[in-house]
């Protein structure tokens, strides 16, 4: 414990404290604004700001800054992408429900075509057609794919 | 907008000078309100189309050697929000002494 607390206030760790903080804080403004996105004019705005402040107050001043680009720089790059996410699984959502309608629409086609070829068998006695089935690809077993959630 | 404190305190910085150009820290220091608070006020102000913005000219910022500064004025219609917004606080009992502790610091 008291190595550690010696460490702590040991005279390079001060210095490199009151560099970063002390004399660099434009550069550590630098990277905190960073986070806000590329377009964000705060971005600009708190670098700007930055000489306004009194050089004694700069220090503390970027760590409030970093509060403020952690809280709102993170929350706008998410808002931004929650929405993009929400698009995407909608797009995929639609090309499944498309796949659906069009697979439904076959299968009524399949339907049709072999009500009239069975009714045409009939009429000429052709009983090898009374039994017609005609399976359509997404119908097989293997070709089925799993429910969302479900293995094969 | 949410009547917040930090609203009020704002509206009231703000409202010192209703035709002039607001600069954010020095904003902070008359509004007494964390730049963490300040800013996002702000923006919902500058959404609300109650502010707008405006950026310090290049010439200045060059002499002075530092980026140019970002400033906020108020619209009319943020003028005759804000002035709502700080009349009602008045009359509410949670803000009142906020206000007028303001004011009086404004003009002292």
């Amino acid at each position: 414990m008291a190595s550690l607390i010696f460490h702590v206030i040991s005279w390079p760790t001060f210095v490199i404290a009151l560099v970063v903080f002390g004399f660099a804080p434009g550069a550590v403004l630098r990277l905190v604004v960073l986070i806000f996105r590329r377009d964000d004019p705060r971005r600009r705005e708190l670098l700007g700001e930055l000489y306004a402040v009194p050089r004694i107050e700069r220090p503390f001043w970027v760590i409030e800054q970093l509060e403020v680009a952690l809280f709102e720089g993170l929350r706008s790059r998410v808002a931004r992408r929650v929405p993009v996410d929400i698009a995407e699984a909608g797009e995929s959502v639609g090309h499944e429900v498309e796949v659906r309608r069009l697979q439904e629409t076959l299968s009524a086609y399949r339907d049709q075509i072999v009500r009239l070829i069975v009714l045409d068998a009939e009429e000429h006695g052709l009983e090898e057609f009374y039994d017609l089935r005609i399976e359509l690809p997404w119908e097989c077993p293997a070709n089925v794919s799993p429910a969302p959630g479900q293995g094969r | 907008v949410r009547r917040t404190y930090a609203l009020v305190q704002v509206a009231v910085a703000l409202m010192s000078d209703p035709g002039g150009r607001h600069w954010g820290y020095e904003l902070s220091k008359r509004s007494g309100v964390r730049s963490g608070v300040m800013y996002p006020a702000l923006q919902r102000m500058l959404d609300e189309g109650w502010l707008a913005d405006g950026w310090e000219d290049q010439p200045r910022a060059g002499r002075a050697k530092r980026p140019p500064r970002r400033y906020y004025e108020l619209t009319d219609a943020g003028r005759a929000e804000l002035g709502a917004v700080i009349a009602e606080a008045r009359r509410d009992a949670r803000f009142a002494p906020l206000v007028t502790g303001q004011a009086a610091r404004g003009h002292a």
